[in-house]
């Protein structure tokens, strides 16, 4: 029997962690969404006119529309493919260790770095994308991937949508723990690897779905480096997102008021995305009967 | 026992947690010992892969030797300038500022000056001191009869044109008014060869430096002025030529940043760009003999003057209001050293760098510098009068929204003028 003290005791240092840079942070936040403020200077009350100047602005609109597609491209793209390349090296072809290794490399590499390199893959006049397309006698498809209206917000998305290694471990792990018995079943039945990867594996790693969803729209809500480092934003703010938006309203425009209505904002998306989420979820499995 | 054991190890564990929000609350010490050298520590973004960076650090190196065992300067250096100025931000809200540091001067955003943690020079700018520095210069840095900052580098951003290149187009000089401009631009693309380098990534450098040179040709040098409407007929004019100015850029200048932009200039692949003297470092030896330095072309009835230029805003020297007298006393000398007429020298020579200080160089030391430094320097010196470059002295909101809105008038999302009022809402 753990003593009362003693629980009160261990729970402290996350408690204490989690007051000071969670609770603080977002009750601080919170405050400086109502000021008129620099950063340097003395603050001044401004109400509510930083919600409204922000709900105003057509960019913050389009930081919204934004974020969530980068929430759709995880949810539509990212997590299938990683699925995807879960499925194929669950069959353990012939050199798949060296597979997962090469897929999930790309997760511990700096974003940063991932983001340069792809700028210049992707870049009108020095880009490999163009190159080979001209290699290819398809040089009428060339264009500026990331300058362009019509293609940037997809081009920047690029390299998030395929470096999905660190999803495919989270299938992976799942699939592994599905009872052998299952598919030799199956496989005595006739069935094909596809009729095993669709009736059996897919329904059984639902939940790694869930979680899954839950990781990338974290990674998908904060998102920045990608978006500073590859368009900036542009063309014409096509491909602004939440998190630039607030650093750029931040650092560029010295409106710090404005910038932590942005992030409060942010952290609504999170929770109402987040929350649908999870009511599917449960929804779901209601309907299960899990 | 055990009771207390818990108590003292939350105890324990609050402390620790604590220490570290009560750092740095106590002020510096007063009880240094007479004979420790005074510290004071320097925040640069120039580092020492640059020549302005390696010329900072000879000049530092230098006055730490003549002052050994009285004042020891060391440099901080974060070649990250939004970072850099960011943390001077944070500090001075903190109310810690840093006992020297540069920044963007711009006369809209003056939260630094307001602050109240900047030390005044005035009391110590005496006539010798005074006498090194434009008058105009220490008047735009004066405000309520407080000089926090003093005037240092104030670059001029000029046009660098390939001779080379324009005498493969048929073009002898470098024209003179905004119409020859665009008649050479076309000669030169019919010649298959890029006229100029555009961008609109970042702080769309480039593309502004045109922008502020058409604007000023057209408006004069009060085109910008704070509480000036930017929606005007002249900025709408501009506006349309920088729009045209665009299809005689590079294919990539619509997303382009500095590096890209400027390595087209740098490789021969455009024949013209607008940028400051630090571009010069990233031209080779080669190239450097082809190129020359002019002033803003004109326009027809325009309100600039023959020779007008843009310049990058000044980036002056502050420090944090001190405590001990004794150690702001050494940031003033120190500040002294460093506008002198040697250090003026060698940080203008060795860091290639254009200063508000006075210098007189020798033809000597012209011709040491090198064929674009010392037409830059010519160039700079005779010019009538100048203006601040746009993107120095908008308001910080309107400076963000600038580049995208280059971008949407290039994408027809609207025409110039739409672009114009934009900006000037922005700017409000």
């Amino acid at each position: 029997m753990i003593a009362k003290r003693h629980i009160v005791l261990y729970l402290m240092p996350a408690v204490i962690f989690t007051l000071l840079f969670f609770v603080f942070p977002l009750i601080f936040a919170g405050y400086i969404s109502l000021q008129q403020w620099n950063g340097i200077n003395e603050m001044v009350y401004a109400g509510l006119d930083n919600f409204k100047l922000v709900f105003q602005d057509p960019v913050f609109i389009k930081a919204v529309i934004n974020t969530l597609l980068w929430v759709a491209g995880a949810v539509l793209l990212h997590i299938p493919f990683g699925l995807l390349l879960a499925l194929l090296l669950a069959r353990q072809p012939r050199g798949w260790k060296v597979f997962r290794v090469l897929f999930v490399l790309p997760n511990v590499i700096s974003t940063t770095a991932i983001a340069f390199l792809w700028y210049f893959v992707l870049h009108v006049n020095l880009g490999l994308v163009n190159n080979i397309l001209k290699l290819m006698g398809l040089g009428a498809l060339a264009r500026p991937w990331l300058a362009d209206l019509k293609t940037a917000l997809f081009a920047h998305q690029l390299p998030f949508i395929i470096y999905a290694g660190l999803t495919m471990v989270v299938f992976l792990t799942r699939i592994s723990a599905i009872p052998a018995e299952l598919n030799e079943a199956a496989k005595i039945e006739g069935a094909t690897n596809w009729q095993k990867d669709w009736y059996i594996t897919i329904p059984l790693v639902k939940d790694a779905v869930l979680i899954n969803i839950i990781l990338n729209l974290a990674f998908c809500l904060r998102m920045f480096e990608y978006p500073l480092l590859m368009t900036g934003g542009g063309p014409a703010n096509e491909t602004v997102n939440l998190g630039l938006y607030m650093f750029k309203e931040m650092i560029i425009a010295n409106r710090y008021g404005v910038s932590m209505a942005a992030g409060l904002m942010t952290i609504a998306v999170g929770a109402v995305v987040t929350g649908t989420t999870l009511a599917l979820s449960c929804i779901m499995d209601r309907r299960n009967g899990i | 026992m055990v009771i207390k054991r818990s108590r003292v190890l939350l105890l324990a564990l609050l402390t620790v947690l604590l220490a570290g929000c009560s750092a740095n609350l106590q002020k510096e010490p007063n009880s240094k010992q007479a004979d420790e050298p005074i510290e004071i520590k320097m925040l640069s973004s120039w580092s020492t892969d640059t020549e302005r960076g390696r010329a900072l650090h000879l000049l530092v190196n230098k006055y730490n030797e003549a002052r050994a065992g009285k004042v020891k300067i060391s440099i901080d250096i974060n070649p990250d300038w939004p970072n850099y100025q960011e943390k001077v931000k944070t500090m001075i809200a903190a109310k810690q500022p840093p006992d020297l540091f540069n920044y963007n001067f711009n006369p809209n955003d003056l939260s630094r000056q307001n602050s109240g943690q900047l030390l005044d020079f005035s009391p110590y700018m005496d006539e010798q001191w005074r006498s090194r520095f434009k008058p105009e210069d220490i008047e735009a840095l004066t405000f309520n009869g407080e000089l926090t900052s003093i005037p240092y580098e104030k670059a001029g951003v000029l046009f660098y044109y390939n001779k080379k290149l324009f005498a493969e187009a048929g073009i002898q000089t470098f024209p003179q008014t905004w119409d020859e401009f665009f008649a050479a631009c076309a000669k030169l693309k019919k010649k298959g060869i890029i006229p100029i380098s555009l961008m609109t990534a970042d702080d769309s450098w480039h593309s502004t430096n045109a922008l502020t040179y058409l604007a000023a040709a057209a408006d004069g040098m009060d085109v910008f002025k704070a509480g000036v409407s930017l929606d005007t007929p002249g900025m709408v004019a501009a506006a349309e030529k920088l729009k045209q100015l665009f299809s005689y850029s590079t294919d990539d200048a619509i997303g382009a940043n500095y590096s890209i932009s400027s390595n087209h200039f740098a490789l021969g692949n455009t024949a013209m760009i607008i940028d400051g003297p630090w571009l010069i470092g990233s031209l080779d030896d080669e190239l450097q003999k082809n190129i020359g330095i002019s002033a803003g072309p004109l326009v027809h009835q325009g309100h600039a003057q023959k020779g007008f230029i843009v310049t990058d805003t000044y980036t002056p020297w502050s420090a944090g209001k001190q405590a001990s007298k004794e150690k702001e006393q050494a940031i003033v000398d120190f500040m002294k050293y460093m506008t002198s007429d040697d250090g003026v020298r060698l940080m203008t020579l060795e860091g290639r760098i254009l200063l508000s200080a006075e210098l007189s160089l020798s033809e000597e030391e012209l011709k040491k510098a090198g064929p674009v430094l010392s037409q830059f320097i010519d160039v700079s010196g005779s010019a009538p009068e100048s203006i601040i470059q746009i993107s120095r002295v908008l308001k910080p909101a309107a400076i963000s929204k600038l580049p995208s809105l280059i971008e949407g008038m290039m994408f027809e999302q609207y025409d110039p003028a739409g672009m114009v009022r934009r900006m000037n809402e922005a700017n409000q």
